[in-house]
């Protein structure tokens, strides 16, 4: 018996990649497992390139049958499946696999595990029937995320000036770290992805310019995934992919799928006031300080640890913070 | 009856029959039908020859179109080895006509520019006429006020060299969409 497919259509990009699983042989079959793969292979700035080894993504179990014409795709009707990373906070990026037209499995890429850059993945398939692989794709899908190249202004926060109002000016010359958000609400950290440095002209870049080495290159980050930057003054050693980091997510700036970073910050009103604040950006909570003489002793806040972040929020934008 | 066992290729074209009853059989076909684009599945691959193997047919070639697309009707379900010039990539054949697979070939590198010029002082060089030289004839650009110049090059990958006036840098440019900042220096510095 023979066995076709593949994965229609074969390159995709863009934030929701969708491809479709389409089986064009046999007529029928039963005790069919399809298998998902993220293959080995992909490409990079050199051209092909290879990861350490493929990676199942899923298992699909079920039976193929003709549906309507002979020359149509065959219908092929999952009875089990299993997805292969157990991803509930949705922290990996993630290929959306259809199945017969109404069916659709989301499948995480193990392989950005540690990851905040921009990478291209290729995709392929097999069948199995009765234990043995009748099939193996050997055309590879690609999906390639575009990358983005954050740029990062900051934004002054005034109670006194209405929001279109406020001024918006290129952040320069601070340190970066990028990741992604683990908890929910107040107690989400930043999950270090990686660190960089914002340069003379706002652009996110992979070192802090020196004499003697080359020209700090942007960092292409994946638009595919929703990142946060922290940036800040001091230099923080900080390993990455190492579980939640000390930084609250509340500190953290959001990278918009354009690459645009606001970076929000406190402002020294003239009249003697300062006002701080931060919207955390997963739950949508609205937390502020309206007087300079509170900051430190801040009421009413859902928990001691978001209150020692904003201590620190405090404590680093005048300049004297210990981290 | 009259068994008649053929190819839908070759029912298309007519088969002979003496009897008034026949059975034909035929296996279920589909068509070759793919649009090649280079590495990064950006930019389709025109006016490509390309050869393939075809049960039944023998060697076939087809020269890909302005959209980078080959076609051929009734082939085998299988997954076919395209070869273009020495680069070879597998495509699967496909069940309609108006399907068609789209296929990045990994070998087939396709240089991608997108520059922020600064001079020496790390200043952005805007609006300037930056002279690009490499594999194949040199190219002027322009950069935005910004510094920036993005363009895709139908060319290799490879070592290329910028000139704006008296400045000069030498750099890689790369298979995928990747912003680099290059710092120019005069003629002979560094």
């Amino acid at each position: 018996m023979k066995f076709h497919g593949r994965l229609e259509p074969g390159i995709v990009s863009g934030a929701d990649p969708l491809l479709g699983l389409v089986i064009h042989a046999p007529g029928k079959a039963s005790g069919v497992t399809i298998k998902i793969w993220e293959l080995e292979t992909f490409v990079s700035a050199q051209g092909k390139d290879k990861r350490d080894g493929a990676q199942l993504l899923a298992e699909l179990r079920g039976d193929l049958d003709l549906d309507g014409q002979p020359t149509a795709p065959r219908r092929f009707t999952v009875k089990s499946s299993r997805i292969a990373v157990d991803d509930p906070e949705g922290q990996h990026p993630s290929i959306r696999l259809a199945v017969g037209g109404d069916q659709t499995y989301t499948l995480p890429l193990a392989s950005t595990k540690g990851e905040a850059e921009s990478t291209t993945h290729e995709i392929g398939f097999s069948i199995e029937q009765g234990g043995a692989e009748v099939f193996r794709s050997k055309a590879p899908c690609l999906y390639h995320p575009k990358p983005i190249f954050p740029t990062v202004v900051a934004r002054a926060y005034d109670q006194f000036v209405d929001e279109e109002h406020r001024d918006e000016q290129i952040l320069r010359l601070h340190h970066a770290v990028v990741g992604f958000a683990e908890g929910d609400g107040p107690k989400a950290r930043l999950n270090v992805l990686g660190t960089g440095f914002v340069d003379l002209y706002g652009h996110l870049v992979d070192a802090e310019p020196t004499d003697d080495q080359p020209a700090p290159q942007p960092l292409p980050l994946s638009r595919d995934r929703e990142l946060y930057v922290y940036v800040h003054k001091d230099k923080i050693e900080l390993e990455a992919d190492k579980g939640p980091s000390w930084i609250p997510i509340a500190l953290c700036d959001p990278i918009e799928p354009d690459g645009s970073v606001r970076h929000r910050r406190l402002v020294e009103h003239p009249w003697g006031f300062q006002v701080l604040e931060r919207k955390a950006s997963r739950d949508g909570n609205g937390l502020a300080i309206a007087d300079a003489e509170q900051i430190g002793d801040i009421p009413e806040l859902p928990d001691e640890e978001i209150g020692r972040a904003f201590d620190k929020l405090a404590a680093l934008m005048r300049g004297r913070g210990d981290r | 009856m009259q068994k008649i066992q053929t190819t839908l290729r070759q029912l298309r074209d007519g088969v002979a029959f003496k009897e008034t009853q026949i059975e034909v059989r035929f296996p279920v076909t589909g068509h070759l039908h793919v649009e090649l684009r280079d590495a990064s599945g950006e930019e389709p691959l025109v006016g490509r020859q390309v050869t393939v193997d075809i049960p039944g047919e023998g060697k076939v070639s087809l020269t890909t179109g302005d959209d980078g697309r080959i076609f051929h009707a009734d082939v085998p379900y299988q997954d076919f080895q395209l070869s273009l010039d020495s680069i070879q990539v597998s495509v699967p054949a496909v069940a309609r006509r108006s399907d068609c697979h789209l296929r990045h070939v990994p070998d087939a590198k396709v240089a991608w520019v997108d520059l922020l010029l600064r001079d020496e002082d790390n200043r952005p060089l805007g609006g300037e006429t930056a002279v690009l030289e490499g594999p194949g004839e040199s190219l002027e650009l322009r950069s935005d006020s910004r510094g920036a110049i993005v363009h895709e090059l139908a060319r290799p990958t490879g070592e290329y060299t910028v000139r704006v006036g008296e400045l000069e840098a030498k750099i890689e440019l790369p298979a995928i969409p990747r912003r680099q900042i290059v710092v120019l220096a005069a003629k002979g510095a560094g």
